[in-house]
C-alpha cells in the first residue's frame, strides 16, 4: 500500500447549519495542520470565527490582526479569543504549525478572503504546551454558520 | 540535504508496486530543528525539479533575520515590500537591500509561511511571498511581505541568518517542493 501523501485530508465537514463545529481526535503524526473554511454566517452579518483547542477556555488565547476593506486598513488585538474576523463569508485558512509539540505555546497564522468587501491576516497565540488534539470553530454571529459551509482539516508531514 | 526517490513508471503517476511512495504534489525536502540556540539555518543542494518551494517555519526567539539565496550577499540584489498591523497601528513600507525572513518581538515564536515561486526558472528574477506573525498576549505583529532576488540563477540554497537575536531550541524550519501537473 502506498504511503500517505505529504498533505493529507484528515476530515471534512459540510454543515446543514450550526453555531460551531469540532474536529476531534486529531492524529498526532503530522507536522502542521491546515484548516480550510469556505462558508458564510447564517444571518449574513460580519462576525468572528473563534477558534479554541482541546476544549480550553478563552483565557488562553490572544490575537493580532490587520485587514483592509475597499477604503481603509485596520489593525487590532483581542485578548480572549483566537481566530479571525471574516466579514460574514468567504474563505478562511488557518495554518497551525508544530501543533503536536509539547514544549512551546502554539502560534498560528490565518488568512481571510472575502471578495465582496475585505481581506485580512491574523496571528493567534494559544498559551498552552499541550498538543492540539481537537479544534472547535464557533461563529459568533447569532445565526451561526450557514448551511453549506465547508470545513476541511489537512495534515502536513515534514521530512 | 535529504532527498526522496520517487518510483513512477510514467508521468501519469502510476505506482510501480505496492509500497512505493506516493507523496502527492507537495514533497517534503528537509527539516531543520535546532536542538541548541543557533544564528543560521541553511538548506543546501535544493533539487531543481519542482515548480515552487514552500518554507514553513516556527521561529522561536526574538529578533530579526535575513534570507539569502545561493550565498549571494550582494545586498543590492534584494528588495522587499510589506504591509501589516502592530497593535492598533497599520503599517506599510519597503526595504532596499534586504529580504527579511522574520522579525519577532516575542520568545513565544513567530510563524512564517514562505512561498518561493518559479525558484529554478533561469529566465526571470525570483519573487517570494510571505505571511508571518507573532503574538504575545498584549503585543504582536502580523504582516504580508513580497520580496525580490534580482538574479536569474536557479535557487539552489537558502540561508537564514539572525541579524539580531537567535533561533532558539524549539524552532522548526521545513522545506517542501511543489510539483506542477504532469511533472
Amino acid at each position: 500500500m502506498p504511503l500517505p501523501s505529504t498533505m493529507t485530508p484528515i476530515a471534512t465537514q459540510t454543515l446543514t447549519a450550526a453555531a460551531s463545529i469540532t474536529f476531534s481526535s486529531i492524529p498526532q503524526n503530522y507536522t502542521d495542520l491546515i484548516l480550510v473554511i469556505n462558508g458564510q454566517s447564517a444571518n449574513g452579518s460580519a462576525g468572528y470565527i473563534a477558534t479554541t483547542f482541546n476544549g480550553d477556555s478563552t483565557a488562553l488565547y490572544s490575537t493580532t490582526r490587520f485587514l483592509s476593506d475597499s477604503v481603509n486598513r485596520y489593525s487590532g488585538q483581542t485578548f480572549t479569543i483566537a481566530g479571525t474576523m471574516w466579514g460574514s463569508r468567504g474563505t478562511v485558512i488557518h495554518q497551525i504549525q508544530n501543533y503536536a509539540n509539547t514544549t512551546t505555546f502554539k502560534t498560528f497564522l490565518t488568512r481571510d478572503n472575502n471578495a465582496a468587501n475585505r481581506v485580512g491576516a491574523t496571528v493567534s497565540l494559544y498559551r498552552s504546551t499541550n498538543p492540539i488534539t481537537s479544534v472547535t470553530l464557533n461563529c459568533t454571529d447569532a445565526g451561526g454558520f450557514a448551511s453549506g459551509s465547508t470545513f476541511t482539516l489537512y495534515g502536513i508531514k515534514a521530512a | 540535504m535529504s532527498s526522496i526517490s520517487l518510483k513512477y513508471k510514467s508521468k501519469s503517476g502510476n505506482l510501480t508496486a505496492p509500497g512505493d511512495v506516493d507523496l502527492g504534489a507537495m514533497i517534503p525536502l528537509a527539516t531543520v530543528t535546532p536542538y541548541t540556540t543557533t544564528t543560521t539555518v541553511e538548506f543546501n543542494s535544493v533539487p531543481g525539479n519542482y515548480s515552487h518551494l514552500q518554507l514553513r517555519a516556527l521561529v522561536m526567539g526574538s529578533g530579526y533575520s535575513t534570507l539569502r539565496f545561493n550565498a549571494d550577499t550582494t545586498t543590492s540584489n534584494y528588495r522587499s515590500h510589506y504591509l501589516g498591523g502592530q497593535g492598533s497601528v497599520t503599517f506599510a513600507g519597503s526595504d532596499a537591500n534586504a529580504a527579511y525572513f522574520a522579525n519577532s518581538g516575542s520568545a513565544n515564536g513567530m510563524a512564517v509561511i514562505l512561498d518561493l515561486l518559479d525558484y529554478s526558472d533561469t529566465n526571470k528574477y525570483k519573487t517570494q511571498r510571505y505571511a508571518q506573525g507573532w503574538d504575545n498576549n498584549g503585543s504582536g505583529e502580523v504582516y504580508l511581505t513580497s520580496s525580490l532576488w534580482m538574479s536569474t540563477a536557479a535557487i539552489t540554497s537558502l540561508k537564514i541568518t539572525a541579524v539580531t537575536g537567535t533561533f532558539a531550541s524549539g524552532s522548526h524550519f521545513a522545506l517542501y517542493g511543489i510539483k506542477r501537473a504532469g511533472a
